[in-house]
């Protein structure tokens, strides 16, 4: 199979990759911010390396080179003039509605989810990324220093950082459980990718 | 909040994501750029065609630019080559001229070596015109001085009495005598040098051949020679200036410059010896 996805074979590439998808999508929404532009952004980046792929050596892990290819294609997407508009146009998902009391348990947990994205798409995206890889997808300091092309020391500190902002915003959102942290929350995300 | 809590709370959210016909978009996505990319080889191709005859037609008239002026410069050159050799070779400069010069030497030479003794130069040859002295009367030798040599190159030849000289000199192996040749102090005519040597000082130039004269210098006398031989029929001969001043110059009185300077000291040398010899005499 990897022979073939090498030599062109779309269906071969596709079946290696399957494993990766939630993951990379996972990514790719951690940096778009909302799930239509992160299918673009995906779909996008597993085109590249679909082309890119008869240069791909097997040195590095293939999520690694994939988490690699999304990362660069997110990057672009968000410099290009389409994603600055979805930006503009899509700040922030609302609060879930489910925020009234007498919901379920399920409603509880997307809530809980909801207000996780929220607080991490407040950090800065340098820190942003090594928390996301190395929290939500389960990748070594190794592979995210691979990913990100610096230190592991670098990798280390950063996702501590991102940690200690992340506890010190969930901590001031945790007592007013009736807002939901939309209000305080809408600034600094603009102040952050402004 | 403690890490374990943030951190089992980040682990939550590795949920699926929605599926919304990903796949089904992606495996379309996929197909339509693995039918590009097939496309692009013979579109290729196509350009790589096209590409080849642009640039094959700048190689190709740079190739034939390079190859003419290549073989118009081979031509050339075979040209030039045979028309080198088919010119008469011309005759070595310097070939007759030393031959000549071979010639007067040995003339010079043969005349003087058959009936004289071999002469011990003084190193004070030359002696001015006004010490005279008694012809035959015997000379002491005096000391080295250090431009004997030179005053000894610069001298006339000596007259039919004194022979060649038995000091070594590069420019005349022959003259050398043999080394087991016993030396013979014998006298020699200083005025008749003086006068021969300073024409200009005595008035009267000497007939007999200058000791310069006699020198072999095969490049000297050889560009003079060759001088003459070019000047033009009608024409005084072209006078090298590289030329030693030869016996026709010091009879007209012009002597290079260095040389004049050269005799003048080579004289006073020699007075000063006398005058030394002299003392000494009277002391003895």
């Amino acid at each position: 199979m990897f022979q073939k996805a090498k030599a062109g074979d779309p269906l071969a590439f596709q079946e290696l990759i399957r494993p990766h998808l939630d993951s990379l999508r996972r990514f790719v929404y951690s940096l778009s911010k909302n799930w239509q532009d992160a299918d673009d952004i995906a779909q996008e980046a597993l085109i590249k390396a679909f082309r890119a792929f008869p240069t791909y050596d097997g040195r590095a892990a293939l999520s690694t080179w994939l988490y690699t290819v999304a990362r660069s294609a997110s990057i672009d997407w968000q410099r290009s003039r389409l994603g600055k508009a979805s930006q503009r146009e899509n700040p922030l998902p609302s609060a879930h509605p489910a925020a009234d009391p007498g919901l379920d348990e399920a409603c509880s947990q997307r809530q809980d989810r909801d207000r996780l994205w929220r607080a991490i798409w407040r950090l800065e995206e340098r820190n942003r990324i090594p928390l996301v890889l190395f929290e939500v997808e389960g990748l070594s300091y190794d592979e995210i220093a691979a990913v990100e092309g610096v230190p592991v020391g670098t990798v280390r500190s950063r996702i501590s950082r991102a940690r200690q902002a992340l506890r010190d915003w969930l901590a001031q959102d945790e007592p007013q459980s009736g807002v939901r942290g939309d209000e305080p929350l809408a600034p600094a995300i603009g102040r952050t990718h402004g | 909040m403690n890490e374990a809590v943030l951190s089992e709370r980040l682990r939550a959210l590795r949920e699926p994501p929605p599926r919304n016909g990903f796949d089904e978009r992606l495996q379309q996505a996929l197909a339509s750029e693995a039918a590009v990319l097939r496309a692009e080889p013979a579109r290729g191709r196509v350009i790589a065609f096209r590409r080849t005859r642009r640039l094959g037609g700048r190689v190709g008239l740079g190739m034939i630019i390079v190859c003419g002026a290549t073989a118009a410069a081979a031509a050339g050159g075979i040209w030039a080559a045979v028309a080198h050799s088919q010119r008469p070779a011309p005759e070595p400069q310097g070939a007759a001229e030393v031959s000549a010069a071979v010639e007067r030497r040995g003339a010079a030479s043969a005349a003087p070596s058959a009936d004289a003794p071999i002469v011990a130069e003084p190193p004070g040859a030359a002696e001015p015109p006004g010490a005279a002295k008694p012809p035959g009367a015997a000379e002491p030798i005096a000391p080295a001085a250090p431009a004997s040599a030179d005053a000894r190159d610069r001298a006339p030849a000596a007259p039919t009495p004194e022979r060649p000289r038995s000091s070594a000199h590069p420019a005349a192996p022959s003259d050398r005598s043999p080394p087991s040749r016993p030396a013979v102090l014998v006298p020699f005519d200083l005025p008749a040098r003086a006068s021969a040597e300073h024409p200009d000082r005595t008035g009267a130039a000497s007939a007999r051949p200058s000791r310069v004269d006699a020198l072999p210098l095969p490049d000297s006398r050889g560009a003079a020679a060759s001088a003459e031989q070019r000047a033009l029929p009608g024409l005084p001969a072209r006078r090298d200036r590289r030329a030693r001043p030869d016996r026709s110059a010091s009879d007209r009185g012009a002597a290079p410059p260095g040389l004049e300077i050269a005799r003048e000291r080579a004289s006073e040398k020699a007075e000063r010896g006398l005058e030394r010899a002299r003392e000494a005499r009277e002391r003895k």
